[in-house]
């Protein structure tokens, strides 16, 4: 399933992929809207009751000095002061703001309840005893709700260089099983590599790693934040994956969402997902700057058949409207999404994926032979999941 | 004649008065618990039992003179060494798959004071067969058995609220491909906390320990899981005996284990058993190992299905 990760500017996008049911659930962002536009909003249009509705609480924004809050400002269950361990000494507190959380949540009338989440840059950091504490006591406000319980994470990607404490967290999680029906992961992706949608073989290894023994343990599994790189988490049994129109929603940074001091905010390119690349084309430079001769060509290696792939071929650029440039995003993602959905054994989704991806590969080698005088399409992200599911199946004996 | 033939011969002596007609007995020379001695008795009419004999003398009580009384303090002390036995009985009372307790007049056990030394006695069902010693070659359909029969005793266990805790090759009776499990004196149940006050404590035997119980906390969980562990090393030794002297570290290294398995037997049935099976088994984190162990014994009978 796909759901919406809630983003800045969202209603006309939010109602558009509503309206062709492209989306199961969505996921708020408090520090983007307040609750009581929301609530309006949703009392208007019909559509946002048919799917799921949760909210990402961001209590970890209260963790960083300098992040900025924006909505989250005027929020009751965030402390006056910054989240650390001194602040965890007060329990009276910390109760007070955990209820206040599961009042928030009833307030938007969630359809499953989300523990708030504290930043994890690793796996032994001492905040995690303190997370496990507040898990405890959210859980004992909501349990006898009816609702589903998902244990909400943010890890910082390095936290999967290695997967020794790793391992301890999962048995640490295991604690849940009965209480929580599904856990919510946020990963805070490294900003060092300049190439799209890469990601470290070894991170991504043990992230699928991490996913897998989840699943095991029959929890439902939601991806916050991602982007293609998430047919990866599809094929190790991901339920749930929730993404967004522009980029910084489908792939969390620290830096960007305003964990930190940051501004570095691009005018966002118009692009089309390709399914046969597994990438993300500029609509201007990858597509339609091909040269005629070769279009028909390229054309049939790039396009989906999706409802833009005719705007493209037909109109200019400048008169392509971005949101339908997202509508074809979630259009490819719910294409990917089913194909997993039908397949049950990780085992074949994983073959599936392997298959996808080295057809890709292919793809992408042609794309770059032929082109003349356009621009290349990386294979580096093929290349490092290839690697990383190699891993993660040589590892888990698959 | 050494002290403990004598406790034995006194022992044997008060049951013969309580009714019990034994016709022979003899001492086994069996490796357990330091403190046990295990004596194998034939009841007329009846079949063979195991009579065991435990030491629970305090040290308090060795440097009290014979002919003194033993006071309240020392009373305590034998009853606090008895603890694990007590369980072992309880256990044993609840999971019919264990050997079953004889009942000595009213009592399921009783004491002897001997001299400068406290006993508890008890009498077993013998289980036919001999421990588990492996031989030369065992083929994926004797492993798969052997698992399958370990499960169902954990499942048995675990539905009654008990883990053994201490399943081992010395625990595990053979008969003809028949397994058996023996000796729950370190069993837990499962609703107790482990009531220890010190953190980094061991329990079990070292070499088919699972990882949480190298260092067990004062908050730690017990479940069925614990067991699976090494019904894993178990059936990973029997398969592939280079790993029977694999040392400890190497043997629950699951990357050398799984090389020296698929050297061992690379045909697709060994890949799916130890893939689907004994890799789970073997899982450093007890909850990857199963989520339930009638889930666990629903996937080994698929694998069944698969590699017959």
């Amino acid at each position: 399933m796909i759901y919406l990760q809630h983003g800045p500017m969202w209603k006309p996008k939010t109602e558009d992929l509503l309206d062709k049911q492209l989306v199961n659930g969505i996921i708020w962002d408090p520090r983007e809207e307040n609750i009581e536009r929301i609530n309006m909003v949703r009392k208007e249009n019909s559509n946002y009751n048919r799917i799921s509705n949760v909210v990402d609480l961001k209590w970890f924004y209260k963790q960083f000095p300098n992040s900025t809050m924006k909505n989250l400002e005027s929020l009751d269950y965030f402390p006056d002061t910054i989240i650390d361990r001194n602040y965890f000494r007060d329990i009276e507190e910390v109760k007070s703001k955990v209820k206040k959380m599961v009042e928030f949540q009833e307030k938007m009338n969630v359809t499953e309840f989300l523990s708030p989440s504290l930043y994890m840059a690793s796996f032994n950091e001492r905040i995690i005893d303190r997370l496990f504490d507040v898990d405890d006591l959210f859980y004992e406000f909501v349990k006898k709700s009816g609702k589903e319980i998902i244990l909400s994470l943010i890890i910082h990607e390095s936290a999967f260089d290695n997967d020794t404490y790793m391992k301890e967290f999962i048995d640490d999680i295991s604690n849940y099983i009965g209480k929580y029906t599904g856990v919510y992961l946020v990963i805070d992706r490294d900003n060092s590599s300049t190439i799209r949608h890469s990601f470290s073989e070894t991170r991504l290894a043990n992230v699928l790693k991490f996913i897998y023994s989840f699943k095991k343990m029959k929890f439902k599994v939601i991806m916050g934040y991602t982007g293609i790189e998430s047919i990866n988490y599809m094929a190790v049994g991901a339920d749930i994956i929730a993404t967004g129109w522009f980029y910084s929603l489908r792939r969390f940074n620290r830096l960007e969402k305003g964990l930190e001091e940051y501004s570095n905010m691009g005018r966002a390119k118009k692009r089309y997902l390709s399914l046969n690349l597994l990438s993300e084309l500029t609509i201007d430079d990858n597509i339609q700057s091909i040269p005629s001769e070769q279009k028909s060509e390229l054309y049939k290696l790039i396009f989906n058949g999706n409802s833009l792939d005719e705007e493209i071929k037909t109109q200019a650029y400048e008169l392509i409207p971005m949101k339908n440039t997202f509508i074809q995003y979630f259009e490819g993602m719910n294409e990917l999404n089913s194909k997993f959905d039908e397949i049950e054994e990780v085992e074949d989704k994983l073959f599936e994926l392997e298959n996808m991806i080295n057809n890709a590969i292919k793809n992408v080698d042609i794309y770059n032979e032929k082109r003349q005088g356009i621009g290349s399409i990386t294979k580096k992200h093929l290349l490092d999941y290839l690697n990383a599911i190699k891993k993660f199946k040589e590892e888990n004996y698959i | 004649m050494r002290k403990i033939d004598k406790v034995i011969e006194t022992i044997i002596e008060i049951l013969k008065q309580s009714n019990l007609k034994i016709c022979s007995y003899s001492k086994l020379n069996v490796r357990s618990g330091q403190n046990k001695t295990i004596v194998c008795i034939t009841i007329e009419d009846e079949k063979e039992y195991i009579l065991k004999i435990v030491d629970v003398t305090p040290e308090e009580m060795m440097l009290e003179n014979e002919d003194k009384e033993i006071n309240e303090a020392i009373k305590f002390e034998i009853i606090s060494l008895s603890q694990r036995i007590f369980n072992e009985l309880e256990m044993s009372k609840k999971c019919p798959n264990l050997p079953q307790i004889r009942m000595i007049g009213d009592s399921f056990y009783k004491y002897i004071i001997f001299k400068d030394k406290a006993f508890m006695y008890y009498i077993e069902e013998k289980i036919e067969g001999s421990m588990l010693s492996y031989k030369d070659n065992y083929t994926i359909q004797e492993v798969i058995s052997f698992i399958e029969q370990m499960a169902i005793n954990i499942k048995i266990m675990s539905e009654n609220g008990y883990i053994h805790r201490d399943i081992k090759p010395n625990n595990i009776i053979e008969n003809n491909g028949k397994y058996n499990l023996i000796d729950g004196g370190i069993c837990k149940r499962i609703e107790d906390d482990e009531n220890i006050t010190v953190a980094g404590y061991r329990i079990g035997t070292t070499r088919y320990l699972a990882p949480e119980q190298e260092s067990v906390s004062a908050n730690m969980k017990w479940t069925f899981q614990t067991d699976l562990y090494p019904v894993g090393i178990i059936a990973t030794e029997m398969f592939v005996p280079k790993t029977r002297h694999l040392p400890h570290k190497d043997i629950r290294d699951i990357q050398i284990v799984a090389k020296e398995w698929f050297e061992n037997d690379n045909s697709e049935a060994s890949k799916i058993l130890f893939k689907k099976i004994v890799a789970n088994l073997l899982n450093e984190v007890k909850a990857l190992r199963s989520n339930s162990i009638d889930e666990f014994i629903v996937e080994l009978e698929k694998v069944k299905e698969v590699i017959k």
